[in-house]
């Protein structure tokens, strides 16, 4: 109510948080609307294959089997937008839980618990997640999903901890504790909903990094079967007639690009209106 | 309200017992509160913040205690220790007769019905993501008392009866002045219908003229409820003005209790005269002995021996560097420690 209204006007601001806004918003109407607005079926073999841009039929031209590269970056959005989000749900949920029970219990549990966070995290996160899908034997998207969404568990948790442990000191805390309240209370509904703020933020500049993630991994190789519009399969197939027919790596590419951007200045808007340590923020 | 009414007999009932068989409502016996300072890659202990170092006192039905002190002297401490919202490291606290380091955790959560805390700052006490409903309802829902209309009815009433009006249930803290606020806090602290409250400086961060309202508020709640208070403050003014007795602390021990009235009009220990000579008089004309004490609190980390005023007291002997000074009576409920002053009285 009256801090959401007091934010989003401070939100709206700042043209880049808008701007971030406005490119996510575009793509979550894509995704919605894919089925609609797309002109071939995405795995329909055409008759010409490496048309190139602004041809006849085909705006943005068609890759090596004669697919439309126009609907095929359109029916990847809800793919490559979906397992994004539900990589990050993934993340954020067993972060949460991880991070919330070391920062607010602290002392040995949080000591083990920080341990290994730091050995897991000085791994990159996409070395991480290529080892998570090395064990699984399938190879469907939705294991690429998975292994992003675990190889990312360490970053969440030690932000969340961070939050936790901050609002954990605040004296309303105290306050509840001393009306009674059993730690469980507290946490869950004194302490965590203090971090929301924090968490959107994580969440948000999260799925930059998760679909952009997903891309590379499938990019590699390493999932998804070939009539899968993901974009960052589409690259995969594509790059290698880069040269003659750029079409088909471009548009996935510029797709990926501007999703990532879109998040990345969404993610940042947010974080000046509801990290309690941007100085924006000051209430 | 039948139930309201009859646990308002139940207390004057408890409260006459307890008057007659004058038995303090909470016993406060040699508490010790030391923060251990750990370096080093296994943690190790390497020395202890003394914060409250060996403090003892009695608190009635009804009454008030004022603890007074400098910063950093321990006061907070010593309330947040009392409701063992931080472990004390050693000593006795007995509230209603019972000893509150042997509950159990659940025990404990049920005694906190019946003793509470009013914060310092206005700002931070408060959930900025709750409304007042759910900030003073939350002692409701703690401990399964009410909910839904009737929990709204209730938090009504409490706001009323703070001195808000009850259509501000549904505002938010940042919605309120500071002075509001503090109200909501306490409304929040009587909710349970307790009979002891920890004041930790709750009108220090007010404004003056806001400061005698809540003032007269926490009194007029006093009469009303029977509560107790454990008023703690660094303005003397203040607690002249609102306590039944008052107890000095420094660096981490009571130097002097007495009543209110024969504190301020006979302070013995020097740490006592030097506070008081500090409060600002309303008439410039009046001459008074100024005591200024000379450096800074010492560390409570390495806090000098014998008696722990010596290095700043204006009349400090060599013996008070060597023997820690024992309480001196000199009658009415008036203690001091001091080597001097007790020569000086012959005790």
């Amino acid at each position: 109510m009256g801090l959401w209204k007091r934010r989003f006007v401070k939100f709206r601001k700042s043209w880049t948080a808008m701007l971030g806004l406005i490119i996510i918003a575009a793509f979550v109407l894509i995704a919605l609307a894919s089925p609609l607005i797309v002109t071939h079926s995405p795995s329909y073999n055409g008759r010409d294959a490496y048309l190139p841009m602004w041809s006849e039929d085909h705006v943005f031209g068609t890759d090596q089997l004669g697919r439309d590269v126009y609907s095929r970056v359109v029916a990847g959005t809800p793919v490559s937008m979906g397992i994004g989000v539900l990589s990050v749900g993934i993340s954020l949920f067993f972060g949460t839980i991880i991070g919330a029970i070391a920062g607010f219990f602290g002392g040995r549990i949080d000591f083990a618990i920080s341990r290994i966070i730091e050995i897991l995290m000085a791994f990159p996160t996409i070395i991480l997640a290529l080892t998570i899908v090395a064990l699984f034997r399938d190879r469907s998207i939705g294991y690429i999903m998975l292994a992003v969404g675990i190889a990312g568990v360490p970053v969440y948790a030690r932000q969340i901890r961070a939050s936790v442990l901050v609002v954990s000191k605040e004296d309303y805390v105290l306050a509840s504790r001393a009306l009674g309240s059993s730690q469980f209370y507290r946490l869950l509904y004194v302490v965590l909903p203090n971090c929301l703020g924090p968490m959107i933020v994580l969440a948000t500049l999260g799925l930059g990094t998760a679909v952009l993630e997903i891309a590379g991994l499938t990019f590699l190789g390493l999932g998804g079967s070939p009539e899968t519009p993901e974009w960052g399969l589409m690259l995969n197939e594509n790059w290698k007639s880069y040269l003659s027919s750029p079409a088909g790596t471009i548009v996935p590419g510029v797709f990926i690009g501007l999703a990532v951007l879109g998040f990345n200045l969404l993610g940042d808007g947010l974080r000046d209106v509801l990290d309690p340590r941007s100085a924006l923020s000051k209430q | 309200m039948t139930d309201h009414s009859s646990a308002a007999t139940l207390e004057r009932a408890h409260s006459a017992a307890d008057r007659k068989s004058d038995r303090p409502i909470l016993s406060v016996d040699d508490l010790k509160v030391y923060f251990p300072v750990k370096r080093g890659l296994l943690s190790k202990v390497v020395a202890h913040v003394k914060a409250v170092d060996g403090v003892s006192f009695d608190l009635h039905r009804g009454e008030t205690l004022g603890l007074v002190g400098e910063s950093g002297c321990g006061k907070t401490t010593v309330g947040r220790s009392i409701l063992r919202l931080i472990e004390p490291t050693s000593g006795d606290v007995y509230f209603e007769g019972e000893k509150l380091q042997d509950l159990s955790p659940a025990e404990l959560r049920e005694r906190r019905r019946r003793m509470q805390i009013i914060f310092q700052d206005p700002y931070s006490s408060l959930n900025p993501r709750m409304t007042v409903e759910g900030i003073i309802g939350e002692a409701f829902t703690v401990h399964g008392i009410a909910k839904g209309d009737e929990r709204r009815a209730r938090v009504r009433d409490l706001l009323s009866k703070v001195g808000l009006q009850p259509d501000y249930i549904n505002r938010y803290p940042h919605e309120f002045s500071g002075g509001q606020r503090q109200r909501v806090g306490i409304a929040r602290a009587i909710a349970l219908n307790p009979s002891f409250i920890v004041c930790d400086e709750a009108v220090s961060a007010l404004d003056v003229s806001i400061q005698a309202q809540v003032i007269n508020l926490l009194e007029e709640l006093q009469q009303e409820m029977g509560l107790s208070y454990l008023f703690i403050a660094h303005n003397l003014a203040v607690v002249e003005h609102i306590s039944d007795r008052v107890a000095v602390m420094y660096l981490g021990k009571i130097v002097e209790t007495a009543s209110s009235i024969d504190l301020y009009k006979n302070p013995t220990h020097p740490y006592t005269r030097a506070l008081l000579s500090a409060v600002p008089h309303p008439d410039p004309t009046r001459q008074i002995d100024r005591v200024v004490l000379q450096g800074d609190v010492p560390t409570p980390l390495n806090p000098p021996s014998g008696c722990r005023f010596h290095p700043r007291c204006p009349i400090a002997e060599s013996i008070c560097s060597e023997e820690i000074p024992r309480m001196t009576d000199l009658g009415n409920g008036h203690q001091f420690a001091c080597h001097v002053e007790a020569r000086k009285l012959g005790k």
